[in-house]
């Protein structure tokens, strides 16, 4: 269920102009790609929080990164996990991987295989609240639109499925009109949410 | 219509992409205080996380909760 290495044009947002900027949409990163992303996200995230830190920015509302470990998760992955890159100005702008091994939890399509979002991340340097001004935006919402279309390609419907930190529950549902299934006690008590083949299509 | 991005790139104002760029502008007229997903954790998330989870006696290191919910929950199970 390995995705075929492809790369796509899509339009990220300008942070500072607000105007389109194309990037490339990569399916199948490679180990050594997610190796670079750690080489290239942490030493600027290290030195961001530490100029924050230096500003008088509490260290509790500054981004954690020790879980962020790419290249492990890329040798870790195994045939049921897919990467997939946002790569913009030769950069890695941001990261998701997935998974094909689970099944839907929603009533109308409970059962049904589907693509499930195990992490997504964007880089230090398009995080608001962590630099003045992002570099780029949409990085996140094209990446979901991947796995979107992933799991049709699959023969999946488009069905999605994830855990959400909770700031960004309400930018699954409004903007990708997924379902909260709730609190999920297995999963640190974040809400899962599914989005139905139906409602997919809509969003391709 | 071709148009240039910030850079110089053309594009194809008939293409998804740009169909896709437009939307993005919708959404964010429609929905102007909702967050983009980043995946990332603050520390005092991190903490507060961490700290329920020694409530529930489960503090454990996990990376990919759906890998690290079997041990987890079988731990959890025997006691």
């Amino acid at each position: 269920m390995e995705p075929v290495r492809q790369t796509e044009t899509i339009l990220l947002t300008d942070g500072t102009s607000g105007l389109p900027v194309a990037a490339t949409l990569v399916s199948d990163l490679s180990v050594a790609e997610m190796a670079a992303v750690d080489t290239e996200w942490l030493p600027f995230l290290q030195r961001a929080v530490a100029d924050a830190v230096a500003r008088g920015v509490s260290r509790y509302d500054l981004p954690e990164h020790k879980h962020w470990e790419w290249e492990r998760k890329g040798r870790a992955m195994g045939s049921e996990s897919a990467a997939f890159g946002v790569v913009a100005g030769s950069e890695m702008q941001a990261v998701m991987i997935v998974r094909t091994d689970k099944t839907c939890r929603l009533l109308e399509q409970s059962g049904e295989p589907m693509v499930y979002v195990d992490y997504l991340a964007t880089a230090p340097w398009n995080l608001a609240g962590m630099v003045a001004v992002p570099r780029y935006k949409k990085c996140g919402r094209r990446l979901i639109q991947a796995a979107i279309g992933f799991s049709i390609d699959l023969g999946f419907g488009g069905r999605v499925g994830l855990h959400s930190l909770e700031q960004s529950e309400s930018f699954y549902i409004s903007q990708f009109g997924m379902q909260d299934l709730g609190s999920d006690p297995t999963y640190e008590n974040l809400h899962y949410l599914e989005l139905t083949a139906g409602v997919a299509i809509s969003q391709i | 219509m071709i148009i240039k991005d910030v850079n110089g790139v053309e594009i194809d104002t008939d293409s998804k992409a740009y169909k896709e760029y437009l939307r993005d502008r919708e959404m964010d007229r429609l929905f102007p205080d909702v967050q983009e997903p980043t995946g990332w954790m603050t520390f005092g998330e991190v903490i507060e996380r961490d700290r329920r989870r020694q409530e529930q006696g489960l503090l454990v290191e996990r990376d990919s909760p759906v890998e690290a919910r079997k041990p987890v929950t079988a731990v959890a199970s025997k006691g």
